[in-house]
């Protein structure tokens, strides 16, 4: 059985649909309503909030609170300002990934780390001889999600004024510790969607008020609460990768095959090879430097074809409106070079999208590859091209005004798609 | 001496227990003339049910099933012969403390629970399981295939002993260290190196020690660690269950599979010796008198009662006399059977009864196991006793009448070399049974009030009314020294004997005891591949 | 100019004796770091009251193998090996007890008058043993084989020891087979029927391991001891010691005494540099480390590899063993026996006596009859007592590391009044001549000689702690996954009671892969 979060006598209250799951052994939404669609084009169009307290989190304090998390994950963390967040990865001593998520550095010796899967005991073991306390915050910290174009106003407009401009000026992967109605609410640009957003962060106790003050806040902008099916729409839009998903991690691994690198996974990028000694950096080092065996693409599916094999059998073309994880197989000339684990009708681009993992020599993108798919049971092919990821990327995700304007409600919130 | 009329069978099998009645089922359906001879009024052995008290059906001796081989049960049509097994939901733990633990399939409430008393703990169980699930798998085989034998010049058995050193040699390093680990350490030395809080090391290192006589502290019990997760039922891998009908429609069914198949079975027809004569075994002679002939004998029961009872030793080798006056039994549980008046409450946890449909342990610390089996090296039955107590009346309306219950409660640790000697037991019975009770009252204060019913089975009555030497349930201790190719006796561990027509089909032999099936079934087709039959 | 490269060795107990000679002989310039002001590690000679001297805790040599000596040149040191193992008395309350010469075919003294039965039992067993030494013998003094990512070399060479074993017979490997994993109580009452000969073999399956007589693989233990002693050497421990000393320094082995190792300094995953109290630093590529394995892992500074940190964590360590030494006014004298010098001495009474005292230890309890090794080095060395006066040595086995309620003065005198109790219903004149005695418990033991659980062979025996897995599998190559930091001592295959070979053997390893 799951438990509620702190937000559930607000979200259960509005979750007409009663279309629940289970999210880290918590609660979620799935969608508040009789479909989903109505979240998904808020969090597109206006603004969406969603209850993202079933992440892991761990706090992380004392003078060495840096030096540990650079032991740990793949980036050097002491270079990490006050005030900044940084996605990043951490892996085994063989360099296999375990897991993927954000550190936030809240103070000079005050770090915050998020995950989707509990890794604390993991950090923890790592920290003899180092002077940091680790505190497992996951029970203690609720919070929310507010993504879409009308987030920056919705976000300010909830804190209290002296926080506004800050938040208002606040970058991409920037931290704020702001208050709300008198309780301290700590705001971070990150988010899950692809699209300008932010996170907000307090204490358990403060959760409803929470809730209250950027519901009241986003009223005018349209601001609806989103479940997560419109979530993983929009992940998927944007590229991104889910853990069990898209990858398997090496702690969950029944074989070794089922283990990758970051490098395989996409997350190359966040690993800082050339600093000190960390876990895994030997393992990492040959990953790098050998040829990958395989690689994380995003698929582009030929629509067409799609319709025109459903149109064989008398039927018009029909695809979940939800995102679809699982997996099916990949294919070029050759045979079965991969597999495509995420995908969605991207109501957005008005594409077909997936998200799979190849053998690196059909990653390139523009490379015509194949994807299954089911039409009235039979296993058929249709055409899927490589594409660069993520597939949606608008501007406003990055962009932060010089300047805060005064007025809420008439500042550039970046063109729609 | 009364003669059989005209019947001639192509095999006897002695003992209508579940690996005889499995046997007898492959035999028939290879189109075989069989004769299964039980002594009791029922086949089962010690997969029985049975109405002692009435209204009440009590599995009497074995209470879960899990490892009969999945292979069996598609090969004998179980499920047409009534074959049904219930999944045990959850386990649980209650503590003196009036704290209580209780894991369930659901993952995430199982971590919940686990981190009252130590999130590390909770954060490794997930792993813990996939990790023994893998190393289960890399096993199996080798319970369903006969022993590998090292000595063997036949190059078949080196291929398999090859093939079973690649397999090793292949496994992952991290499950190469648990492989090695398991097959070497205690049960608690093994989850020592993966948790911390005792609360949850006790009851999981209780399946190390069921039905041996070692403690969760002696090196070896790791190993049955994984005997016990390797239980299957429905495809859902380390599940266990209920048979509906108790455990004794498992025999029931499988005894209905065997005579479709065209064998024949006959109970209350104990036999008293074979018939062995210038090395060969013609047949049996009944309690009654009665003599029947057969091509072959199969012995379904322990390799005691088979060579030392009804063979006898001056017809054996004295070297295999030797070697089997050395395999040990050391019967070390008992059973006490309940029927109640209505549900039992556990103080710790009152209310609903979800936590109470699976298996229920009473074992509240790995130093209370550790006593309970350091009292019996010394003869005495435990005075707090390890207890795995299951209710399935709970999900089985067929044993009890609404509303009122069964409770099935296997205890460890009874020893059947009581001081003083073993005949002592019928007067100590009593006293046995009442340390059960005073032990479950110390968690559901009001047993005693609502008890109707009571069958207190001890080592002793293992013995004499089930056929088990020395109250061991698995016919012979499950120790390393004992298993695969050395089970019963080093060079006779492929069901053959030294005897002629005399072969050996029940749990002495590979792969050991437990409701698997599969030495009756291995048994059978050595026969048959071997032409005796 | 060349300079020979260097190599570190900590600790200068025979293990790092025989690591240092070897990396010496093969050109290495070799520094021993000893924490203490002389060598000899656990059989460094302590006067532990004036006048009053023992070669530390270790009584034997029994497990000094051939190789060793032979390789290490320690003949020319003066170093002799005895004709036979030294005797043994194992004394009775109410009898003659026997005389054993541990490891040896010979019949045990008095058993033939004992049980007669057992005499024809005891040729028949070392007859079907004998045999098995030779693949002991391959197997003890090389390293385990590297069983993970195994080629066929490695397969063969695994191979070369199953094929001697299948050579043996159907038979008698289908005894051996059986009797390796069983419990000593078991294999033994199938064999003998002598309850003290049984009780004596039993204790020789569960010394330096957490197990009872009853507990399986003291079968294997005991069959281990029996078949792979040695016969010891003239002068015992400390005649070793010197001689392991005189080889090392003939072959330019340098020794910083009074040297505590601070911290194992590393960068990426490559041993660095040894750092000590004092804040020298000592630069070498190589490091054999003859510490405990956890001790090793602890002085690490820098990113530990994790899967050998793991392992380190869990090698199990429980120390059993207490140490009392005693200074006696006159020769200790065993009764029934007032002629007869003796400088070894076991007392045990029957194997459930083993058992119950084995309870005691595992429930972390005091011991009310632990079972005893005594010896008395002042018998054959005139040096470590006055005249007429003797030094005794006593290791008591029941003294659980984490007593419950922990080691108190209280508890060390209990444990004294124990001995004592014991010790002298089986001697004459042991309390009025008792001069002086020192106590050191399992905690004190992990002090004094820097002991991971105050266990005297750094790391349990047992079935799941020996050979491939002796301390661990990913441990029983000598490797810490630090590049150059190798692991040479007691917890190390083929472990403690070897004298030297684990340290000799991780050389030979260090040096093969460097």
């Amino acid at each position: 059985m799951p438990v509620p979060s702190p937000f559930h006598p607000r979200t259960a209250d509005l979750c007409t649909s009663l279309a629940w799951k289970s999210w880290a052994g918590i609660f979620a939404v799935e969608h508040f309503g009789t479909c989903h669609e109505r979240e998904y084009y808020a969090l597109r169009h206006t603004a969406a909030m969603i209850d993202v307290t079933p992440l892991y989190k761990i706090d992380l304090t004392g003078p060495d609170a840096a030096k540990l998390l650079a032991r740990v994950t793949s980036r050097d963390i002491t270079k990490l300002d006050v005030g900044r967040c940084t996605y990043l990865c951490w892996c085994d001593d063989d360099g296999m990934l375990l897991d993927d998520g954000t550190v936030t550095r809240l103070d000079d010796e005050h770090f915050r780390l998020t995950a989707a899967e509990p890794y604390f005991h993991w950090f923890e073991s790592h920290a003899r001889g180092v002077d940091v306390e680790l505190s497992d915050t996951s029970a203690r910290i609720a919070s929310l999600a507010v993504q879409g174009p009308r987030s920056r106003e919705v976000v300010a407009a909830a804190l209290e004024p002296e926080f506004q401009s800050a938040l208002r000026t606040l970058p991409f992967f920037g931290a704020l510790a702001a208050r709300v109605r008198g309780f301290d609410c700590v705001v971070t640009r990150t988010g899950y969607t692809g699209d300008l957003g932010y996170e907000l962060w307090t204490a358990n106790e403060f959760a409803l008020e929470l809730w209250d003050a950027v519901d009241l806040a986003g009223f005018a902008h349209g601001l609806l609460p989103a479940g997560l099916s419109a979530l993983d729409v929009s992940r998927v839009e944007a590229g991104f990768i889910l853990a069990g998903v898209d990858y398997t991690s090496a702690r969950d691994a029944a074989i070794p095959a089922q283990k990758s690198s970051p490098y395989e996974v996409g997350l190359g990028w966040t690993v800082e090879l050339d600093r000190e000694d960390f876990i895994g950096r030997s393992g990492l080092a040959k990953s790098r430097s050998n040829p990958h065996r395989r690689a994380t693409v995003g698929l582009v599916l030929d629509w067409n074809e799609l319709e025109r094999l459903f149109e064989a059998e008398g039927l018009p073309p029909e695809l979940p409106s939800t995102a679809w994880r699982g997996g099916v197989p990949v294919y070029s000339a050759s045979g079965q070079v991969g597999r495509a684990t995420s995908g969605v009708w991207s109501p957005t681009l008005k594409q077909n999208l997936a998200i799979g993992m190849v053998g690196r020599s059909h990653a390139k993108v523009g490379t015509k590859l194949e994807m299954e798919v089911l039409v009235e049971y039979q296993r058929l092919r249709i055409s899927a091209t490589v594409s660069k990821r993520p597939f949606f990327d608008p501007p406003r995700k990055r962009f932060t005004p010089k300047n805060s304007p005064s007025s809420s409600h008439s500042s550039p919130s970046g063109e729609l798609v | 001496m009364k003669q059989s009329a005209s019947k001639s069978y192509d095999a006897i099998i002695v003992g209508g227990g579940h690996n005889g009645l499995v046997c007898a089922a492959y035999l028939a359906r290879a189109g075989r003339k069989v004769l299964v001879l039980e002594k009791r009024h029922l086949v089962g052995g010690a997969a029985v049910s049975e109405e002692i008290f009435p209204g009440f059906t009590y599995s009497v001796c074995s209470y879960v099933v899990s490892l009969l081989r999945p292979w069996i049960i598609r090969d004998l049509n179980l499920v047409e012969h009534g074959y049904q097994t219930i999944p045990l939901e959850c386990s649980f733990s209650p503590y003196p403390d009036g704290r209580s633990l209780c894991r369930w399939s659901d993952a995430d409430e199982t971590r919940r629970e686990i981190s009252r008393f130590s999130t590390r703990d909770a954060e490794i169980y997930g792993t813990y399981g996939a990790t023994m699930a893998r190393l289960a798998a890399f096993a199996k085989p080798i319970i369903d295939s006969p022993a590998p034998q090292p000595a063997s010049l036949d190059p078949r058995e080196l291929l398999q002993l090859f093939r079973l050193g690649k397999n090793l040699r292949d496994l992952p390093a991290d499950l190469l260290e648990q492989e090695l680990g398991l097959m070497t350490m205690s049960a608690v030395d093994f989850l020592d190196a993966w948790f911390e809080s005792d609360q949850l090391k006790a009851p999981m290192a209780c399946s190390g020690i069921i039905g041996t006589f070692q403690g969760v502290r002696s090196p070896g019990t790791a190993y049955v660690l994984l005997h016990h997760y390797m239980g299957e039922i429905d495809g859902a891998f380390r599940s266990w269950g209920f048979a509906r009908g108790g455990t004794g429609g498992v025999s029931n069914a499988i005894a209905s599979s065997a005579q479709a198949f065209g064998a024949e079975i006959r109970t209350s027809a104990g036999v008293d010796r074979m018939l062995v004569a210038n090395g060969k075994c013609g047949g049996v002679v009944l309690d009654s008198g009665e003599e029947i002939r057969a091509r072959t004998v199969i012995s379904g029961v322990d390799p005691r009662l088979t060579f030392m009872g009804l063979v006898g030793s001056e017809h054996l080798p004295d070297e295999f006399v030797k070697e089997l006056t050395r395999f040990r039994y050391r019967g070390s549980s008992g059973k006490v059977n309940l029927a109640l008046d209505r549900l039992p409450e556990f103080a710790c946890r009152p209310g609903s009864s979800a936590h109470l449909r699976g298996d229920i342990a009473i074992a509240p610390s790995i130093d209370y196991l550790e006593r309970a089996y350091d009292e019996a090296k010394y003869g005495k039955f435990s005075r707090r006793p390890y207890l795995n107590v299951v209710i399935p009346s709970l999900v089985d309306s067929t044993i009890a009448p609404p509303g009122k219950h069964v409770m099935s409660c296997f205890v460890q640790y009874a020893p059947y070399d009581l001081e003083g000697g073993a005949e002592r037991w019928p007067e100590q019975r009593e006293a046995f049974g009442d340390t059960v009770i005073d032990t479950l009252e110390e968690y559901i204060p009001d047993l005693r009030e609502i008890i109707l019913h009571r069958q207190v089975l001890t080592p002793w009555d293992l013995e004499q009314e089930f056929g088990l030497t020395e109250g061991n349930i698995f016919h012979g201790e499950l120790s390393l020294e004992q298993l695969a190719f050395l089970r019963p006796v080093s060079g006779w561990a492929h069901y053959k004997t030294p005897i002629n027509n005399l072969w050996m089909c029940a749990s002495g032999t590979h792969p050991g005891g437990g409701i698997m099936g599969a030495p009756g079934a291995l048994a059978a087709k050595a026969m048959l591949k071997s032409g005796a039959l | 100019m060349s300079a020979a490269k260097s190599a570190l060795v900590l600790g200068a107990g025979h293990n790092g004796l025989a690591a240092a000679i070897r990396l010496a002989q093969s050109g290495r310039s070799v520094t021993v770091l000893e924490r203490c002001s002389q060598p000899g590690g656990v059989a460094r000679v302590e006067e532990f009251h004036p006048g009053y001297r023992v070669p530390g805790i270790q009584h034997g040599t029994l497990g000094l193998r051939r190789r060793v000596a032979v390789e290490l040149g320690l003949a020319s040191f003066g170093l002799r090996f005895l004709e036979e193992p030294a005797a043994v008395f194992v004394p009775q309350l109410d009898g003659a007890g026997l005389v054993v010469r541990p490891g040896a075919d010979a019949l045990p003294l008095g058993l033939a008058e004992r049980a007669p039965d057992d005499e024809r039992a005891w040729k028949d067993w070392r007859r079907e043993l004998a045999p098995i030494r030779s693949v002991l013998d391959a197997l003890i003094d090389q390293a385990p084989p590297q069983l993970e990512d195994a080629g066929l070399p490695t397969l063969l060479k695994l191979a070369r020891p199953g094929l001697n074993f299948r050579r043996l017979g159907a038979d008698a490997m289908g005894r051996i087979l059986r009797a390796a994993p069983m419990c000593a109580e078991d294999l033994l009452s199938d064999t003998f029927g002598d309850p003290l000969l049984r009780a004596y073999l039993a204790s020789r399956g569960i010394e330096g391991a957490f197990l009872g007589p009853r507990s399986a693989g003291s079968g294997a233990l005991l069959l281990l001891r029996e078949l792979a002693g040695g016969n010891g050497v003239a002068g015992g421990a400390s005649a070793l010691t010197k001689a392991l000393f005189a080889a090392a320094q003939a072959a330019g082995v340098e020794f910083k005494f009074d040297a505590t190792v601070d911290a194992l300094v590393l960068k990426d995953r490559r041993i660095q540099s040894v750092r000590l109290r004092d804040d020298r630093g000592l630069d070498s590529d190589l490091v054999i480390s003859c510490l405990g394995v956890r001790s090793t892992f602890a002085l690490m500074e820098g990113v530990v590899p994790d899967r050998e940190r793991r392992a380190a964590e869990r090698v199990r360590a429980r120390g059993t063993t207490a140490a009392i030494r005693l200074a006696l006014s006159a020769p200790l004298r065993f009764r029934g026996r007032e002629t007869e010098t003796f400088e070894f001495a076991r007392i045990v009474d029957t194997t459930v006596e083993l058992e119950r005292a084995f309870d005691n230890t595992k429930h972390r309890e005091a011991c009310s009859a632990p079972w005893l090794d005594v010896a008395i080095p002042s018998a054959t060395r005139s040096d470590f007592a006055p005249d007429g006066h003797a030094a005794v040595s006593v290791l008591v086995h029941n003294a659980p590391f984490n007593l419950d309620g922990g080691w108190t003065e209280e508890q060390k005198s209990a444990l004294l009044e124990a001995v004592l109790s014991r010790l002298e219903s089986h001697t004459e004149n042991l309390r009025s001549s008792l001069v002086a005695s020192q106590h050191l418990a399992p905690t004190d033991l992990a002090e004094v000689y820097e002991l991971d659980g105050g266990h005297p062979m750094q790391a349990e025996l047992g079935l799941d702690q020996l050979w491939i897995q002796r301390p661990s599998v990913h441990l029983a190559r000598y490797e810490t996954g630090v590049a150059g930091l190798i692991l040479g001592g007691r917890a190390m295959h083929p472990g403690g009671e070897f004298s030297g070979s684990s340290g000799l053997i991780a050389a030979d390893y260090a040096l093969s892969t460097s």
